[in-house]
Formats: C-alpha cells, sequence, structure tokens
C-alpha cells in the first residue's frame, strides 16, 4: 500500500462494498460473473460446489457397496415348482441391477462400483475437500488479506479440478474402471478390461494433481507474503498452520504421482514394461511410486481437518488451545514424517529389511498426532463449553479419529500387518480416519463457518439432529468392520461366507443411518440458505480475523487493511469484535437461541 | 534501492512499523544485475565440465576395454555425477541467481531435493535389499519378463489392406530375435552380432561383468536355460 | 549502479500511452508493493519449478532401480547411444541457459535489442535441441527397432533387458523434450511481449524472469541426465 498509493486503491475501487455473493445484474451475467471470478471465496464457494457433488456421486457407490453386501453372491440349487432343482445366482444386486450375466459379471460390477467410490472419495472429494472450499474462502481472510496470491491461478485450478472430475465421469460412463483406487499394476496396465475408461481414470486422477499443486503452491505464497500487519508466523491460526504444512505436502508429492500416473498411461497405451513384470519391469516400483504420494496424501487428507478442529475447540471452549506452538509444529511435523512412511501399505509385497525400517518410521506419526489430541482435550477441560453443532463434531472428531488413528497402529506393526493386510480391518481403520476425521471436521468446519460464508443461521437443533444420526450410523457401519476384519472378511469382496452375514447387514443398517444424517444436513443447509435467520458478523465470538468483517465478507474482504492486535485465540485478555452475547450464552448447555437480526 | 518511505501511517501503539509489516530485516532480493563478464565464466567453465565429464567416460572406456585396467564400477558413476553436480550448482547459483536471490527460494530448492533424496533412497533400500533377509524374496522378477502375450501390428498389410497382427510370444527380446533367425538364419545373426561386437569374449571391466543382485537372481547362471530371452546370446 | 531503477522504484504510469509496457504495468492490487509481488511470483514459481524437479524424481528413480537391477542391460543400452549428439546438445542448451541469464540482463539495465538478441539465440537453440534430438537421434534409433517395451523390434539385442532401457530412454528423454518445446513457447511469448508491448525493463520482468527459471530447469536435467544416459557405461 505504501508504495503505490493513489492509482491503487483507485484501481480496487472501495466504492461499492456490497457482500460478495450480491449478484451484479441479471442472471446469466450473473453466472459468467461467477465463471471467470478471481475472488478467492467465490472460488472456495464453487470448489464446495463441485465438491459436495462429487461426494454426492461417492456416496451413492457406497450406499451400492453396502447394499450389495447385505448378501453374499453365490449360485444356490433352488427347487422348481415343477420338482426339478436349478442352479439360481443369488445376492447379487448390482448384477440385477445393471444386468449382469452370471457371478463373474456380477462381482465385476461390484468391484467397478468399490472403484467408482475409492477413487471419487479420494481424489475428488477429500484431497481437495476441505483446503481448496474452506481452505480457500478462510485463508485469506483469516491472514486479513484481499485475496490469495495469485488469483487467476486460484480460478484456473479450479477449472482443472472440474476437468479432472468430468474425465472421471466420462471413464465411469464408458463403463467404469475395476483396478481399485490405487491403480496397482499389472492388473492396471495389461489387465484390466476396458482400454480408454481405465486410460481416462488415471488421466483423470493425473489432472486432479496439477489442481492440487496449483492451489497448494498458491497458499504457501499467500502465507508467507500476505499476512496481515502485525501477523507474525504464531499470530496465524493453527486452521492456516494446518493447511500450510497441507500445502508443502502437496506440492512435494503430488508431483511423483504426476510421473507415476503418466508412465502408467504410457504403459496401457504402449506397454513401455516398467511396471509391467511380464516385460521384466517392476510392480512393486510403481507401488513405491504410488505410496510415496499417496501416503503424504493421507495428511494432505487429515492435516485440514485437524486445523479445522483445532478452530472450532477454541472458539467453542472460549479458551487459549492448549499449547499453541505445540500443535502448529505439529502439523509440520506430521508433514514431515509423511514422507518416510510409505512402506507401511507395502508389508505384504516388500523385502523384510524395508519393511523393518518403514514399520519403525511409522510409529514416528503417532508422536505428533498424539500432541494434537491431547492439546485438544486439554484446551477443553475447564472450557466454557457450548453445546452445539460444530461442537459436536469436534467431540465427534475426537472419538472417531483415536479410534482410527489407535487401530493404525497395528498395522504399522509388521507381525499384525500381515494378518490385517487387505482385511476388513484396514477398510475400518482409514474410514474411521479419513471419514472420522476428515469428513467429520470438514462437515464441523461448515457448520462453523457457514454463517460467515453465507451470512445465515442454520436451525441448531436440525442440525444437531443430524451430528448425532451421522455420528451413530458411522460407528455401527464402521466399528462393526473391525471385527469383520479380525475375523479374515478380506477386503473388495462381492461375497463371503455365511458367518459374516450378521455383521455386514449391521453394517449397512448402520450405512442408512449415515445418509439419513446427511440428508438432514442437506435439508438444514438449504433451509437455511432459504429462510434462515440473518447471521450476525460474529456469531460464535470468535477471535480470528474472519469474525472481523461482515457475514458474508464484503467483496474486498475488509473495509480497512486489518492490523492484527491480539492472538488468535486470546480469550482471557480479548474481548471478541462485533460479539453480541445473546448470541452466545457462555452457561447454558442448550442451543442458543437466536432472534432474528 | 530506496524504500519509497509511506505517505501514512497507520497509528500503531505496539511499535507496529508498517514498513516491515512481519518484523523481519528486509532484505532486496532478486534485483541483482549479474555482470556480464561472470555469466560468460559461468557458461565457459560449464562448457569445459561438459568437455571434461565426456573426457572422463572416454578415458574409462579406453582403460577398460583396451588396457584391460580394473576399476571400480561405480567410479564412473561418482565421477559423472560429481562432475553433473558441480555443473548443476553453478547454474542454480549464477544463472537461476539464488546467490544473490530470497533465501527462501533455496530452502524450496534443498526442500525438493531432500524429497527426491528419501523417494530414491527408500525405494532403493527396498528393491535392493530385498534378498537380505529371506533370499526367496529376491528372484521375483525374470530378466526379459515373462512375455506379455500381446498382439502388435506389423507395419505390413495384407492383400485387403488390414494391417498385419503378429502374436508376441514369449519375452520381447527373445521374440524378436526368433522371428529374424527363422526369417534369416541363425547365422546372419551371428554374424551381425560379431560385427557389433568386435571382440566378443566376455567383458572384462567390472562394470560389465558385475554379478546381479536384487531381483534379476533369473539372469545369473541358474536361470533355466530354456529362457528364450537368452537364445542366441 | 544506483542509477538503475528496481521494483521499489516502480512508479507506474498507466494512462500514458507513450511509455512502455514495462513502465505502465500495475501491480496486482492484494500485494504491497511491485516488489512485494515479483518476490511472490518468484517464490511461487520456485515452488512449481520443486514439483518439476519431483516430476523427474520418479524418472531418475526408475533409471536409477532398473540400472540396479539390470547393469548389463543399462551398459550395452548406452554404448548404442551416441556421445557425439548427446554432448552437442548439452553444449547447445547451456549456451541457450547463458543467453536467457543475458536477455533477463538487459531487461534490468533496460537495453532492449539485446534483450531481444539473446532471446532469439534462445529460440534458436531450442529448436536446434529438438532438431537434433528427433532427426538424429530418435529417428535412426526408432527406424532400427530400438524402441520401447512392447514396441522394441531389434534382433540385435546385447541384453534381454534392453526393451526397458529403451523405455527408461524414450520417457525421460521425452518428457524432457516436452519440456524443452514449452519452455521455447514461454519464451516465444515473452519476445512477442518484448518486440510488441516493451514489456520487459527495469521495474518490471517477472514473466521473463520466471520463464528463464523454467529453461535452466530445463537445462539442470538435462546437465543430469546425460551423463546417466550417455556417458555411464
Amino acid at each position: 500500500m505504501s508504495t503505490i498509493p493513489a492509482t491503487h486503491d483507485a484501481a480496487h475501487g472501495h466504492h461499492d462494498e456490497g457482500s460478495y455473493l450480491t449478484p451484479r445484474g441479471p442472471f446469466l451475467s450473473t453466472v459468467v460473473a461467477w465463471a471467470t471470478t478471481i475472488d478467492h471465496k467465490k472460488i472456495g464457494v464453487m470448489y464446495l460446489v463441485a465438491v459436495l457433488t462429487m461426494f454426492f456421486l461417492g456416496g451413492v457407490a457406497a450406499m451400492a457397496v453396502r447394499a450389495e453386501l447385505w448378501t453374499p453372491n453365490r449360485y444356490v440349487e433352488q427347487v422348481q415348482p415343477d420338482g426339478t432343482t436349478q442352479t439360481v445366482l443369488q445376492g447379487d444386486l448390482l448384477g440385477k441391477l445393471f444386468k449382469a450375466d452370471g457371478l463373474g459379471a456380477a462381482n465385476n460390477i461390484y468391484n467397478r462400483v468399490f472403484t467408482l467410490h475409492g477413487a471419487i472419495m479420494v481424489f475428488m472429494v477429500i484431497v481437495p475437500g476441505v483446503p481448496a472450499s474452506l481452505g480457500n474462502f478462510f485463508l485469506p481472510i483469516m491472514l486479513g488479506a484481499k485475496d490469495v496470491a495469485f488469483p487467476r491461478l486460484n480460478l484456473l485450478s479450479w477449472y482443472i479440478y472440474v476437468t479432472g472430475s468430468i474425465f472421471a465421469v466420462l471413464s465411469i460412463i464408458l463403463g467404469g474402471v475395476d483396478t481399485g483406487w490405487t491403480f496397482y499394476t499389472p492388473y492396471s496396465s495389461t489387465h484390466a478390461a476396458g482400454h480408454w475408461n481405465v486410460v481416462f481414470m488415471i488421466l483423470g486422477a493425473f489432472i486432479l494433481g496439477f489442481s492440487s499443486i496449483l492451489t497448494g503452491l498458491n497458499f504457501i505464497v499467500t502465507t508467507h507474503k500476505l499476512r496481515c500487519p502485525g501477523m507474525g508466523w504464531f499470530d496465524m491460526p493453527l486452521f492456516i498452520w494446518a493447511i500450510y504444512s497441507t500445502s508443502i505436502i502437496a506440492v512435494l508429492a503430488t508431483p511423483v504421482i504426476g510421473i507415476t500416473l503418466l508412465l502408467l498411461i504410457f504403459e496401457r497405451l504402449f506397454h513401455v514394461g516398467i511396471f509391467d513384470p511380464a516385460m521384466g519391469g517392476d510392480p512393486v516400483l510403481f507401488q513405491h511410486f504410488f505410496w510415496f504420494y499417496s501416503h503424504p496424501v493421507v495428511y494432505v487428507m487429515i492435516l485440514p481437518g485437524m486445523g479445522i478442529i483445532s478452530e472450532l475447540i477454541a472458539v467453542h471452549c472460549r479458551k487459549p488451545i492448549f499449547g499453541y506452538r505445540a500443535v502448529a509444529f505439529a502439523s509440520l511435523g506430521i508433514a514431515a514424517v509423511s514422507f518416510i512412511v510409505w512402506g507401511h501399505h507395502m508389508f505384504a509385497s516388500m523385502g523384510e529389511l524395508a519393511s523393518a525400517v518403514f514399520s519403525f518410521l511409522t510409529f514416528l506419526v503417532a508422536i505428533p498426532t498424539a500432541v494434537k489430541v491431547f492439546n485438544w482435550i486439554a484446551t477443553l477441560y475447564k472450557g466454557s463449553i457450548a453445546i452445539n453443532t460444530p461442537m459436536l463434531y469436534a467431540m465427534a472428531f475426537l472419538f472417531l479419529f483415536s479410534i482410527g488413528g489407535l487401530t493404525g497402529l497395528p498395522l504399522g506393526a509388521l507381525a499384525t500387518d500381515l494378518h490385517l493386510h487387505d482385511s476388513y480391518f484396514v477398510v475400518a481403520h482409514f474410514h474411521y480416519v479419513m471419514m472420522g476425521g476428515t469428513i467429520i471436521a470438514f462437515v464441523g468446519g461448515l457448520h462453523h463457518w457457514w454463517p460467515k460464508m453465507f451470512g445465515r443461521m442454520y436451525n441448531e437443533k436440525w442440525a444437531m439432529l443430524g451430528c448425532a444420526l451421522v455420528f451413530i450410523g458411522f460407528n455401527v457401519t464402521f466399528f462393526t468392520q473391525f471385527f469383520l476384519g479380525t475375523q479374515g472378511m478380506p477386503r473388495r469382496y462381492a461375497s463371503y461366507v455365511d458367518e459374516f452375514q450378521f455383521l455386514h447387514q449391521v453394517s449397512t443398517v448402520g450405512s442408512w443411518f449415515l445418509l439419513l444424517g446427511f440428508l438432514v444436513h442437506l435439508g438444514t443447509f438449504i433451509h437455511s440458505l432459504v429462510a434462515g435467520p440473518k447471521a450476525p458478523p460474529n456469531p460464535w465470538g470468535g477471535l480470528t480475523l474472519e469474525w472481523e468483517t461482515e457475514s458474508p465478507p464484503i467483496e474486498h474482504n475488509f473495509h480497512h487493511e486489518p492490523i492484527l492486535k491480539h492472538g488468535p485465540y486470546d480469550y482471557d485478555t480479548t474481548v471478541p469484535p462485533h460479539y453480541d452475547p445473546a448470541d452466545y450464552p457462555l452457561d447454558t448447555s442448550t442451543p442458543p437461541h437466536r432472534s432474528g437480526h | 534501492m530506496s524504500h519509497t518511505k509511506p505517505t501514512h501511517h497507520n497509528g500503531d501503539a505496539n511499535g507496529y512499523d508498517p514498513d516491515n509489516p512481519h518484523g523481519f530485516t528486509y532484505v532486496d532480493h532478486g534485483h541483482h544485475i549479474m555482470s556480464g563478464r561472470t555469466l560468460l565464466l559461468v557458461l565457459l567453465a560449464l562448457l569445459a565440465f561438459t568437455g571434461l565429464t565426456v573426457g572422463a567416460a572416454q578415458v574409462e572406456t579406453y582403460m577398460i576395454e583396451v588396457m584391460g585396467w580394473s576399476i571400480p564400477h561405480w567410479a564412473n558413476v561418482i565421477i559423472a555425477m560429481s562432475i553433473a553436480t558441480v555443473k548443476a550448482i553453478l547454474v542454480v547459483t549464477f544463472f537461476m541467481a539464488l546467490k544473490y536471490d530470497n533465501p527462501l527460494n533455496t530452502i524450496v530448492f534443498l526442500f525438493c531435493l531432500f524429497a527426491f533424496a528419501i523417494f530414491l533412497s527408500f525405494t532403493a533400500l527396498d528393491l535392493g535389499n530385498r534378498h537380505r533377509v529371506e533370499a526367496y524374496r529376491a528372484p521375483q522378477i525374470s530378466a526379459g519378463g515373462t512375455g506379455v502375450n500381446l498382439t502388435r501390428k506389423t507395419g505390413e498389410v495384407n492383400e485387403k489392406g488390414e494391417p498385419i497382427v503378429e502374436n508376441i510370444v514369449g519375452p520381447i527380446a527373445g521374440y524378436v530375435r526368433n522371428v529374424t533367425i527363422e526369417e534369416k538364419g541363425a547365422d546372419y545373426v551371428k554374424k551381425k552380432l560379431a560385427e557389433k561386437h568386435p571382440h566378443h569374449e566376455e567383458p572384462v571391466g567390472p562394470s560389465r561383468s558385475r554379478p546381479q543382485r536384487g531381483l534379476s537372481g533369473a539372469l545369473d547362471e541358474h536361470a533355466p536355460a530354456s529362457d528364450a530371452a537368452h537364445g542366441g546370446h | 549502479m544506483t542509477s538503475i531503477p528496481t521494483q521499489h522504484d516502480h512508479q507506474p504510469s498507466p494512462g500514458d500511452p507513450s511509455a512502455p509496457g514495462w513502465k505502465r504495468y500495475v501491480a496486482a492490487s492484494h500485494f504491497r508493493s511491485a516488489a512485494d509481488e515479483f518476490d511472490a511470483c518468484k517464490l511461487g514459481f520456485w515452488l512449481f519449478l520443486a514439483t518439476e524437479v519431483l516430476l523427474f524424481a520418479g524418472l531418475f528413480c526408475a533409471y536409477a532401480i532398473f540400472r540396479m537391477m539390470y547393469p548389463e542391460a543399462f551398459a550395452a543400452g548406452s554404448h548404442s547411444l551416441d556421445v557425439k549428439w548427446g554432448g552437442l546438445n548439452t553444449v547447445v542448451l547451456l549456451i541457450s541457459s547463458y543467453t536467457v541469464a543475458s536477455s533477463i540482463r538487459c531487461a534490468m539495465l533496460d537495453k532492449r535489442f539485446w534483450l531481444h538478441v539473446n532471446l532469439i539465440i534462445t529460440l534458436v537453440c531450442a529448436a536446434a535441441f529438438v532438431v537434433i534430438k528427433f532427426t538424429f537421434e530418435y529417428g535412426p534409433k526408432w527406424a532400427e527397432g530400438k524402441r520401447p517395451g512392447v514396441l522394441f523390434d531389434y534382433p540385435l539385442w546385447s541384453h534381454p533387458q534392453e526393451p526397458i532401457w529403451w523405455s527408461v530412454y524414450y520417457c525421460a528423454t521425452g518428457i524432457h523434450a516436452l519440456h524443452v518445446i514449452i519452455g521455447a513457447c514461454l519464451l516465444a511469448w515473452c519476445l512477442y511481449r518484448s518486440v510488441r508491448h516493451k514489456a520487459y525493463g527495469p521495474t518490471h520482468y517477472t514473466m521473463l524472469e520466471n520463464s528463464g527459471l523454467y529453461w535452466h530447469l530445463v537445462d539442470l536435467i538435462w546437465i543430469f541426465l546425460f551423463p546417466l544416459l550417455y556417458l555411464i557405461h
């Protein structure tokens, strides 16, 4: 500001400071304005819509997977009315739906559906989900900046994301992919059916990688260069620390999946043989390539979730976060350790020496992760805990993520992993971490920031009901899978022995509750947009900078460039700005009463 | 390098300096104008090192193949990679001007090299040491592969104008040679191979005859003689 | 030196059509100054370069692992490459790196004529690199049947694993050549902008600087690819 005074503000335009959501002109030009916007808030909302769309698609696949597993697929002898016996296929729900011919074909459809679920949920929902939507929206605001460092690049990232998703959807339309989201060679490179669907799915993931890289790069530069005056590194909200660590991982790990998928496409199209044992290549090399990216990316998925939880707990407990620096450095620590543990995905395919080394290193991850969990719990202690939806989600996160994290230990230990490898125990573990961690935090964060993003409050009672349904449904669905796994149910099978049927059915019933919970949330959000009461600028009494601007924020985020005068969690010394205690009674366990503002 | 002083002060009680918002000692980065002489000298050094590395490789080849000296197989890797590293440092320092730039950029670059090192070393830790604990883990992949069971177009067309497709049987290298032997006879291939390697004894240099390790167990003398890939060698 | 302005002295005159493009440039409004924007763009670009290095890391890693597994195939494959062309391409790239660095220097000194001359030499070198690569290296090799993977059709191999060598060779140099072409396009765009709009001068040359960094990275990768592929037998 200081060096280019006059022209600067003129170009910038402080004349019309409506909210960023205010339509500018008729419908069509508003649509064009959104499609060409370089405003990080609009891009964040566009990401949110795109990610939720893909979440819906992946969710449908998940429900289909659970429905298929209600009964095992198998042939049974059936006595016909005329007295003869006939062999008929039973339990192939998806097979019948898609008119598959025979058991093999029916199982094949199941393979495609779970691959669809995995690939969409990983590449298109969980990896970009939090950073690209909530991160895009709030990172600049929390830093007190007008925008991300490279706004046009930001828009480009969104278009790249959409292009990648279109390729993935195209692959589904062409018949889907049955490789699993890991694309292991040589199955994916040589044997998997459908030439172009496999190539398109891989190409989609490859393109999505660019989106991650560009978003990560943008966030790193923004964090370095655009912090508002007065904001040093340790005045940043912990959400920013988490997004920053995430971005480092995304920038350093994603290019490796880029070259991996590129080589896989070459392999598929030209049979170059680098990953194909039939040509003297090495499939385990592919696994190393793949997991060098895909393990760090597990932390790309969870770190932003952890960042959200740090915000939720501090704000809704009204307490300075316990051990701010420890939590901040734990984010960086997790990012660093994430690069040296990928081998634990490959204990069954590696040599013993490397397995032992990786097993040892894997346990290092537990340290910074536990630091975070303990600090959150210490923050809760003697805090003025408000019982509302974001806080309930934060509690759910602590509960579910702890289970997910602790069940990771037997998987990191070499001896137990070889037995649990590729069983439902693994499925349950990573759903507890990815869904119980990231998605739960995402939905919690969405409730926390919803009033800020859209300027409307939601109905707290219905939101809490949705949260309860999601929590119960989630545990019913996935806790049973720990038992299935330890009893020997392998993952990725459409069929199973009779002994597993009860637990599978319990799990499927759980998935219905989960669905119901998300539908309640969807209804609550739509109701909020249509008829919700107007949100005050700071409904929760937060101290980070996004609560200093209006709800929804004005086009340029702040009327004046903010100057940071207090830390993000100084609840003991600072009165939150624009805060009406009537919004947020501290001493009640019932949802706060909201009168229309 | 005069930094224009701000015309207004955002009144601040905490000693905040708008000219230096993050409390860093501000260093003026990236506007260093390199002298033409330095650039030219760097170019000359790079060219000289290129000559050196080519020369070194030829000297090594000469010593191994003609004079029969025994040079450890890693020596030429070390020499060539050291020279390449020196060249890379020259390019990064002067052409890319990291020396005069924001140190943060250097840190970014070093971090990425660090990630590369982790990637390479841990992958090699596994794939180079699979036989260390349990020998049976080692020979999982046979040299030349097991054969792709694929078809490929020969590039020629039949009388109907359709491309002629051939079935590849066995590992690709062996298949290609067998096809040639069938077409032109074994003597032709032998003669051609002899022309290609005028003194076709087993190469003396250690870099060409060191024992196989790791996954390539099938390459050593215990490999099955029937392996088509080994025919004609 | 003090007479040469830098970004800190940037006083944009956007309304003055007679001023050259670099004087008319206005920094984006969310940055504090043009210098800050320049620094941010460079940091962003270095992060991008880090991703490029790690992209090639995969290829280097594949090279290292297969070389470890099949040293003889890699020695044989390396022998069938011509050091002459590889060396010439190295020299070409080094010279072009020098001219790019010089062109940035000329931009900083406001010598537009020499800026253009340097960029044109760079583009000529880029074209030379690609022509040498395709006509003297890929072309004859491909015609002989020295091709990657299942396309391999060279009966006179010395080692059954040579198809993998050629896969690594074509993937690594092919992706590198793609980067050469992208880099040349960036620099051609810079040349166009400079000729048409006088876009780069002492206080604004961000795009030129970053395209230059990209070009140096392409050079950097080749500095390692050259000895690995051509020299280490």
